[in-house]
């Protein structure tokens, strides 16, 4: 059922896009997610790309800002429901869920092509291991939530959820990863098409036309090291739930072996290790440590499954589709949230017979192509291990990096993990015009959300083209 | 290092006492039998699978926990269950019941048989390493800096603890935080378990290559504490071939399973297959179960763990891959490089025993043999004597080489250039050719060591330091070890002094403090008989390196350089010769070998440089916890 469209708002949107010559990046502030339109401009009109659509509350649970749905509807408003090329980089809730929870907005659009990782398509070994690190992320679901609540569990919760899209608890919204993935695959009125890198992608005419380019720089295409990696991280960490028991439920013997006096069933000599000592004293021995025991056992365990969560999160992260679009000459780098594993297969060449790989010189192609981008979708929403600091080091001084992110999601100041990291966007705006999408407040169809405290109250300027803030976006035009 | 252990004195009843004054005392046995499996439980009672353990006599309390807390190698098993926050009974091994049994029968279903079993093969596996490196051994001591004294609980292990039945997870792990190694246990795959009954429990704590690998992280750990700091690739995967490389070396200890494997290969232990013990008639089906091949336990590491896991095979194995050199390039999962390593080492292992047992079997076979038969019982005696004093060779000579290891971001060729040197230390003429055999191995899975400029024994062995003034005042301490703090003490001062003036000689830069990290006495005796007293020591310096140069604020890793530095005492003819010629003799220790890694010039560069590639393909750049550097074994375990 075709909706009736506000075409007099349109048309005054649009105006500020069909400048012939202006490319525009449109950032829109959904919360920690990436949700970007890029406009190409045509002699046929205004060519439209989405790339990505999502949010994710995160560990703080503060990520998601419940302005995703107002968005979609701006941008299918502004595109008028015509969409050249939907890119969806990786299968997280922060890249995809959009797709789901704006699923009757998305299926009234014309799209003219989809774009997804390599990792999405439908080989059965390639579904297989997909559908193992989905179960893989609910087992590890279950495991967290039977443990203590503290900060490392938050945590975990937090990136499952962004893993499977599903949370414990209802979220705001509705949709699911799943169905987002469904929606992409079946539901666009158009097949995907998968891409690793090297391949060289088939843009709509439309796109051709007006005049860009682009080529695909990840992700790595799959090796049998890939799902071996994954074989050991399940036997590691759900070696018991991956057998259909529950991890709690093994009674390993008999209630006859269990010593009644728990601690004191041991002599004290049992908990030695773990009595203060002090320089030239005899610790005391005679106490029974069992708090300090236990505690340093069970700290031991929750930590193992923290990482597990944590590589679980770069395994897919590492999916990611990395486009560099080139437009007249500039080049915009698309890089999802790659992190070390996909940026290095197109930075070093990895085929090339060293001892030591880790030596590696950065390929000359790679170093061409970061020191001529004019922009930088920044990767990761602004951690560390989605920009290696060797390809800052590489990038030029002349581009504007954009960073869609919710301060206070993911990570601590404290530990030197938050996210976005300050050092990292310190380190990039010596080098470029950075712009992050809380640093703008957000007025739409009434919703009101402020600005992240501590952000730049106006965005840098970039040597060339500029920035505009918009009511729940922030536009760059080059 | 070793302490004098004194042993509390019971006290008695005056009456008993002064009758057992009359008697003579009957004195303390050297060991102490305790029965396990010799594989795990999935094995069977064949092949001698139970077996019982000579483990070194020590007074126990329940649990079993070693009662000596002076003791610095000393372990205590607690079976405390964070899962289901239970502890289970202890065994007291000084029970009559179970003394006079010789350790109670292996049983799975009892935690006190797994206590015992774990306490008797971490100190079988302790026992084989001291003996192997001529020394006590002491658990993980961490670094501090000058000033800094201990406080509460610290990061040192003086006692290590042993969890049996510490989580629900197919994994068993080394944890320097719980002090001690957590072995968890899980419910066998339904779907294709093996041996094992669908569903069935299966103890990790009773999978005796387990142990073994789980102890022997421990023990490298306190032998050398930067090889957890994973600076390149081959850092992790060290630690993990050298725990294999430890848990394979002692199947060829068991004698009953080696005579076994060798009449069922006909002498060719490295097949990974051995013949049924019921042949197939031509052209027919197998009918029974002795018709079945069944796989060489001698060359795979935890059958029950891997078959539960749904492998359907051991978890690893010391054949695991075809040499090539490509792997070295492409392979970075811990274990899957670390057996790069261990095939190299077993390569060069099965070379040497094919090439010493080759005469016997030119005799049998001119004798009317075929060594593709079963072969006769003598044959097969004399060629697993042969393949045990081989084993028992190699695994001298890959513990000894650790003691010719860099302090600090060791690689493969750094080991092998340590076992050369270890090797050519003590047997100068090759008569085994040993040396021969591992650089060829090695040599052809692409793993050549780095700054050698020719391929042969000479030039990969470290190169002798020269030009390093004598180390005045130098006492060396007696077999025993620094039995005292004092004498510790003293010899410290003299190190220390020595290191910082010579620190451009002994490679170090000029400008930074170096921490003497540990120093320990080495007693070998050599092709000569004679006994050879010597010291290592090992120097650190470090600073920190940003990740990015010129960025600091986005944070930095800890760079480490380091030298091994091997000090030999005198010899009686050159302290007499001293003596006579300038009257007077004063202690010294000579500089023998400077094994280093640079912090400065063009190799400190390329360390860098190599280090901060590593952490950024790790993703550790994030964080400001130091411990991300290190390996953590929970983790890094695909299983174990």
């Amino acid at each position: 059922m075709p909706r009736t469209r506000t075409t007099s708002k349109r048309s005054s949107r649009a105006a500020e896009a069909t400048s012939p010559d202006t490319l525009r990046v449109r950032m829109y502030r959904i919360g920690f997610g990436d949700f970007f339109l890029v406009t190409v401009p045509s002699l046929d009109g205004p060519q439209h790309i989405v790339i990505d659509c999502g949010v994710t509350k995160g560990k703080s649970g503060k990520g998601d800002i419940a302005t995703i749905k107002a968005a979609v509807r701006h941008m299918a408003d502004e595109t008028d429901r015509q969409l050249a090329l939907i890119i969806a980089t990786h299968r997280h809730q922060d890249h995809i869920i959009g797709f789901s929870r704006c699923g009757d907005e998305f299926s009234h659009f014309d799209i003219g092509a989809v774009w997804m990782s390599y990792w999405e398509t439908e080989y059965p070994q390639v579904q297989q291991f997909q559908a193992d690190l989905a179960n893989l992320a609910l087992g590890l679901q279950s495991v967290a939530l039977a443990g203590a609540p503290d900060d490392h569990t938050a945590e975990i919760l937090g990136i499952v959820e962004n893993a499977t899209g599903v949370s414990p608890t209802e979220g705001p919204g509705g949709g699911t990863n799943a169905k987002s993935l469904a929606m992409l695959k079946t539901g666009l009125k158009v097949d995907p098409e998968y891409y690793h890198a090297g391949q060289t992608p088939k843009l709509p005419k439309g796109l051709v036309k007006a005049g860009l380019e682009a080529a695909i720089l990840g992700p790595p295409p799959a090796k049998a090291g890939d799902f071996l990696a994954l074989e050991d991280f399940k036997k590691q960490y759900l070696g018991a739930a991956a057998g259909g028991a529950s991890p709690t439920t093994i009674m390993p013997f008999g209630n006859n072996y269990i010593a009644p006096r728990r601690a004191r069933d041991y002599p004290p000599s049992a908990f030695r290790e773990w009595a203060p000592r002090r320089k030239g004293q005899r610790p005391d021995f005679t106490e029974r440590h069992a708090a300090q025991l236990e505690d340093a056992v069970k700290r031991a365990i929750p930590e193992s499954l923290f990482v597990a969560a944590k590589k679980l999160d770069n395994m897919l992260n590492n999916q990611s589709l990395v486009v560099l679009f080139t437009w007249k000459g500039q080049k915009l780098l698309f890089a999802g949230d790659a992190q070390a594993g996909n940026w290095e297969y197109w930075l070093y060449d990895l085929d090339k017979r060293v001892k030591d790989p880790s030596t590696l010189p950065m390929t000359q192609a790679g170093k061409d192509i970061l020191g001529s981008i004019v922009f930088y979708k920044v990767g990761h929403h602004g951690s560390t291990n989605a920009t290696p600091i060797t390809a800052v080091e590489a990038m030029g001084t002349d581009f504007v990096a954009m960073c869609s992110t919710e301060g206070g999601t993911f990570g601590s100041v404290e530990n030197e993990s938050e996210v976005p990291r300050a050092p990292l966007l310190a380190a990039l705006a010596t080098k470029s015009a950075v712009v992050r999408s809380d640093q703008i407040a957000v007025d739409v169809e009434g919703k009101k959300v402020g600005a992240a405290a501590d952000t730049p109250a106006h965005p840098a300027t970039p040597k060339r083209g500029k920035f505009v803030v918009g009511s729940c976006y922030i536009d760059y035009f080059l | 290092m070793p302490q004098l252990r004194k042993k509390p004195r019971a006290r008695r009843p005056a009456r008993i006492a002064s009758a057992a004054r009359m008697a003579p005392d009957i004195g303390e046995p050297a060991t102490r039998p305790l029965k396990a499996y010799a594989f795990d439980p999935s094995q069977g009672t064949l092949l001698g699978n139970q077996m019982t353990l000579s483990v070194r006599y020590e007074e126990l309390d329940p649990g079993p926990v070693v009662r000596d807390y002076a003791a610095w190698d000393g372990v205590a098993v607690i079976d405390y269950d964070a899962t289901n926050d239970v502890y289970y009974l202890p065994v007291n091994l000084d029970d009559p019941k179970i003394l006079i049994r010789g350790g109670l029968d292996p049983i799975e279903a009892d935690p006190r048989f797994h206590q015992q079993m774990v306490y008797a093969v971490v100190t079988e596996t302790i026992q084989h390493f001291e003996a192997a490196l001529g020394r006590r051994i002491h658990w993980r001591r961490v670094t501090r800096t000058p000033g800094q004294e201990r406080e509460g609980v610290d990061g040192n292990i003086y006692t290590l603890n042993l969890f049996p039945h510490a989580l629900v997870s197919a994994n068993a792990f080394y944890s320097p935080q719980a002090h001690g190694i957590l072995f968890g246990y899980f419910r066998a795959s339904d779907q294709d378990p093996g041996r094992n009954l669908p569903g069935q429990v299966v103890y990790t704590c009773l999978s005796h290559d387990i142990v073994v690998h789980e102890t022997t992280h421990a023990m490298i750990d306190g032998i050398k504490r930067y090889f957890t700091e994973r600076t390149n690739p081959d850092v992790a995967a060290f630690h993990e071939a050298f725990a294999d490389l430890a848990a394979l070396f002692r199947h060829f200890t068991h004698s009953e399973a080696l005579l076994d494997t060798i009449q069922r290969t006909g002498g060719m232990l490295y097949q990974l297959q051995l013949t049924p013990d019921a042949p197939t008639a031509p052209g027919q089906d197998t009918v029974i179960t002795a018709q079945l091949g069944k796989p060489n336990p001698l060359v795979e590491l935890a059958r029950q763990f891997g078959e539960a896991t749904g492998l359907g095979r051991g978890l690893r194995g010391c054949l695991g891959t075809r040499p090539n050199s490509k792997d070295i390039e492409t392979v970075f999962e811990p274990h899957a490089r670390g057996a790069i390593l261990v095939a190299a080492v077993f390569d060069a292992y099965f070379s040497i025993y094919a090439r010493r047992t080759a005469d016997l079997f030119r005799i049998y076979r001119s004798g009317g043999g075929q060594s593709t038969t079963d072969l006769p019982g003598p044959l097969a005696r004399m060629l697993a004597d042969e393949a045990a004093r081989t084993a028992e060779i190699f695994f001298t000579v890959c513990v000894r080489s650790l003691d010719y290891c860099p302090p600090v971001d060791i690689t493969f060729g750094d080991f092998l250039r340590a076992m050369v040197t270890a090797d050519f230390d003590l047997h100068p003429v090759d008569d085994l050719g040993l040396r021969d055999a591992l650089m060829q191995a090695f040599r052809l899975r692409g793993i050549v060591p780095d700054g050698s400029a020719f391929f042969s024994d000479t030039a990969i062995a470290w190169p002798p330091a020269v030009g390093l003034p004598p180390i005045e005042g130098l006492e060396f301490p007696d077999p025993n070890g620094f039995a005292t703090p004092t004498l510790q003490e003293a010899c410290k001062a003299v190190l220390r002094p020595y290191v910082d003036a010579n620190r451009r000689a002994l490679g170090f830069v000029e400008t930074l403090p170096v921490h003497i990290m540990s120093f320990h006495p080495v007693f070998r005796v050599g092709q000569d008989g004679a006994l050879r007293t010597e010291l290592v020591v090992e120097a650190i310096q470090e600073q920190a390196e940003p990740f990015e140069p010129g960025q600091p604020n986005l944070g930095s890793f800890p760079m480490r350089g380091g030298a091994t530095i091997i000090v030999s005492r005198p010899s009686p003819a050159e302290c007499r010769r001293e003596y006579w010629e300038h009257g007077k003799y004063a202690p010294s220790g000579r500089v023998r070998y400077v094994i280093g890694k640079q912090l400065h010039g063009e190799v400190g560069e390329a360390r860098k440089q190599r280090q901060r590639r590593h952490y950024e393909r790790l993703g550790l750049v994030e964080g400001s916890d130091p411990d991300r550097f290190s390996i953590d074994f929970a983790l890094t375990h695909g299983g174990f």
